[in-house]
């Protein structure tokens, strides 16, 4: 698939799944997400002639390529339903991603993001890719200049990555996918053609680990990161993470911090509280109570509610509780800086 | 310039700094003048990590064990405070401190002259070399000002300023924003720039920022002067008082309404950090500029406005896959077989509103 070619501050950049365009419309090629509900996200790529199909019927890409806007509802062929259309957002592309192993969720993701300092320009290595959950948001904070180096012990995952961050718009411009094992043999790369180091000694702005047994790869670690380079490695183990820690500390790394970050989901409905003192039955409207209707329909905020809308309204108190599945532990976060 | 801070107990004078790299670490070594010294070994920084703690009955502690009681050591049960443990006196401190003594070296002395220090337990002689360390060895480093670094401080000093934003939380906010270096992103921001210079940080194409209050924008700027961004950068930054999206006023001024024609449907993120109106009120007031499936993310301490935003995005078909979540953030001391997570912690981390906009 050819995407355009786009030039910015004189740098020549593909466009990946997350870029901004102005008209807002899909194109062939765009990877799109299929919304049905909050349980029920699929990630589709824009192929002339074929169709999308779900319980609600048919979805032909060719009622969509070129003319419909991302964020727009469809319907089906038959109009039994409908889907929106978005483009995907990194939450978007983590909850509906194909999992191959177990990702990285979203609060992990944005602490590591925002801790690490990431930016556009950096060069920045990570492994193991696993599904690519977070290589693609890693990549999304570093473009267009930045380039993202990640290892894979498994060669069948490394090769479904590389297809990803194609489709993505991603590879080869800003990964660089390597089937290697890096507890034993470290994160030293060259160019196989040129045999020019891709990734040398004290080169690498930041590093990321999500391995077995992480105190063994903190040594590599230390060799190819910059002074003042930053480390995460996410365990879900403590004992890993004690060992981590010590032969971080002993490698050289300092302000070695741990972290655990969970998310408490919220639901919230409307709820009638009955009173035992008084029934006001709707039949009976006395004059305060008019004045108050009058009021309410008057205010900007409720003043052009339908029917439906208007019911929604007098359901009741609105209230907040946590959701009753929550996640009770992904793992721990350790960040380190080089000295 | 020569500007002098007072750092614990020294007055540090800045003009040494000046030249210096971001990251690297000073020791006090004299706190009446203020001169300072480079901390060359990292592992005087993290020792507490290196040390191995001996439990059992150590076969290398043999000599100790003939003159202390076995026992003795492993608890506190010998243990006197008395304050006459330390044979030297503040007198004779002061004076090795005057003969410019570095504090490294200054605490062997305290060590040696102290009575109870091989009879405390290896986890109190630890606490005690803290303490020691805390008072005598005066280090600190040099940051770079990033909104991470910013955040904390800010987090810790003084919350209201930035609305109560935790590092954590920001982290998120930034992430459910979807913000990248395609980013246009329209911000109702009351954080007094923290937030804007951490998009700037991220290289965002364009921000524009809404203005709700007739303050001076020096004073609402205050943070984001502490990032000391470059002019070009700062230029990426459009500001707009909310009058101007007046629906009345757009109409009357053919240049104002030709400008907002440009910018409708023109953002493909929206972040909000502001209390002084209604959210409801607020959203509506910008939300024809923004693009259809942009990423939308709202920061409150309060839980109770986010779920009647969430209510109006949802009844009036808005927007979906909306979230409003709450982060639970610990950290952890990690050391050999005393794990466990800090006693004190930040228990607000406010409330986050996520959102994509549909049609």
């Amino acid at each position: 698939m050819v995407k355009l070619l786009e030039i910015r501050d004189g740098v020549k950049t593909k466009n990946n799944v997350f870029s901004y365009t102005s008209d807002n419309i899909i194109r062939e090629g765009d990877t799109l997400v299929v919304f049905e509900s909050g349980d029920n996200i699929k990630q589709i790529v824009m192929k002339r002639n074929q169709t999308f199909q779900n319980k609600f019927g048919a979805f032909p890409h060719n009622d969509i390529i070129d003319k419909l806007q991302f964020g727009t509802k469809m319907y089906s062929k038959t109009m039994m339903g409908w889907v929106y259309i978005l483009r995907p957002n990194s939450h978007i592309y983590t909850s509906s991603l194909a999992q191959r192993t177990q990702i990285l969720y979203t609060p992990d993701i944005s602490q590591v993001l925002f801790r690490l300092e990431l930016r556009p320009g950096f060069r920045v290595v990570e492994s193991g890719t696993g599904s690519g959950s977070l290589s693609v948001s890693i990549m999304k904070a570093i473009v267009p200049t930045g380039h993202l180096f990640t290892y894979e012990f498994n060669q069948v995952r490394s090769q479904r990555a590389i297809e990803d961050f194609q489709r993505l718009g991603f590879y080869p411009q800003n990964v660089h996918v390597t089937h290697r094992d890096v507890l034993n043999n470290g994160f030293l790369l060259k160019d196989e053609s040129t045999g020019e180091f891709l990734v040398n000694e004290n080169t690498i702005d930041a590093i990321f680990l999500d391995l077995p047994s992480p105190e063994k790869a903190v040594p590599h670690a230390y060799k190819v990161l910059k002074r003042g380079g930053k480390l995460c490695n996410f365990s879900p183990c403590i004992e890993q993470v004690q060992k981590a820690v010590q032969e971080m500390a002993r490698q050289g790394f300092y302000e070695i911090k741990t972290y655990e970050t969970l998310s408490k989901d919220f639901s919230s409905s409307h709820h009638n509280y009955q009173s035992f003192k008084q029934q006001v039955k709707p039949t009976i409207v006395t004059e305060e109570n008019g004045n108050k209707q009058q009021d309410n329909l008057g205010d900007t905020n409720t003043g052009n509610l339908n029917k439906r809308q208007l019911k929604q309204k007098d359901k009741g108190m609105l209230v907040t509780a946590p959701k009753i599945e929550s996640r009770g532990h992904t793992g721990f976060l350790t960040f380190a800086i080089k000295f | 310039m020569l500007r002098k801070i007072k750092h614990f107990k020294a007055m540090v004078d800045l003009g040494q700094l000046i030249g210096k790299e971001y990251g690297q670490f000073f020791e006090v070594r004299d706190s009446k003048s203020g001169e300072l010294i480079e901390v060359t070994d990292v592992h005087q920084l993290t020792n507490q990590f290196l040390e191995d703690v001996d439990f059992g009955d150590a076969e290398e502690n043999e000599e100790v064990k003939e003159i202390i009681d076995p026992v003795a050591g492993r608890d506190n049960r010998d243990y006197v405070d008395d304050n006459k443990s330390q044979k030297l006196s503040h007198e004779e401190i002061e004076a090795l401190k005057k003969q410019g003594m570095s504090g490294n070296e200054l605490i062997q002395q305290l060590v040696q002259n102290s009575e109870t220090f091989s009879k405390r337990t290896k986890f109190s002689q630890e606490k005690y070399l803290r303490k020691k360390k805390q008072k005598y060895q005066i280090t600190f480093q040099l940051k770079k000002p990033t909104a991470l670094e910013l955040c904390n401080v800010y987090s810790q000093t003084q919350p209201a300023k930035i609305m109560g934003l935790r590092a954590d939380s920001l982290a998120l906010l930034l992430n459910m924003a979807n913000i990248n270096q395609e980013s246009r992103v329209i911000l109702l921001d009351k954080t007094k720039g923290l937030l804007t210079g951490a998009l700037i940080e991220k290289d965002v194409r364009e921000i524009l920022h809404v203005e709700f209050t007739g303050h001076q924008l020096k004073l609402q700027n205050e943070i984001f002067l502490e990032y000391n961004y470059k002019p070009d950068k700062v230029k990426r930054i459009q500001y707009l008082h909310h009058t101007n999206l007046d629906q009345s006023i757009v109409q009357s001024d053919s240049l104002l309404n030709a400008i907002i024609q440009t910018k409708t449907k023109h953002y493909n993120s929206m972040i909000m950090v502001h209390e002084d109106f209604n959210q409801v009120e607020m959203y509506n007031h910008i939300e024809h500029l923004i693009q259809p499936s942009a990423s939308i993310a709202v920061f409150s301490l309060y839980i109770q406005s986010l779920a009647e935003l969430k209510d109006h995005l949802l009844t009036n078909k808005k927007a979906v896959n909306i979230k409003i979540e709450e982060l639970w953030t610990r950290e952890y001391q990690v050391l050999p077989m005393r794990t466990h997570p800090n006693m004190n912690m930040h228990g607000a981390s406010g409330f986050i509103l996520s959102a994509v906009k549909v049609e």
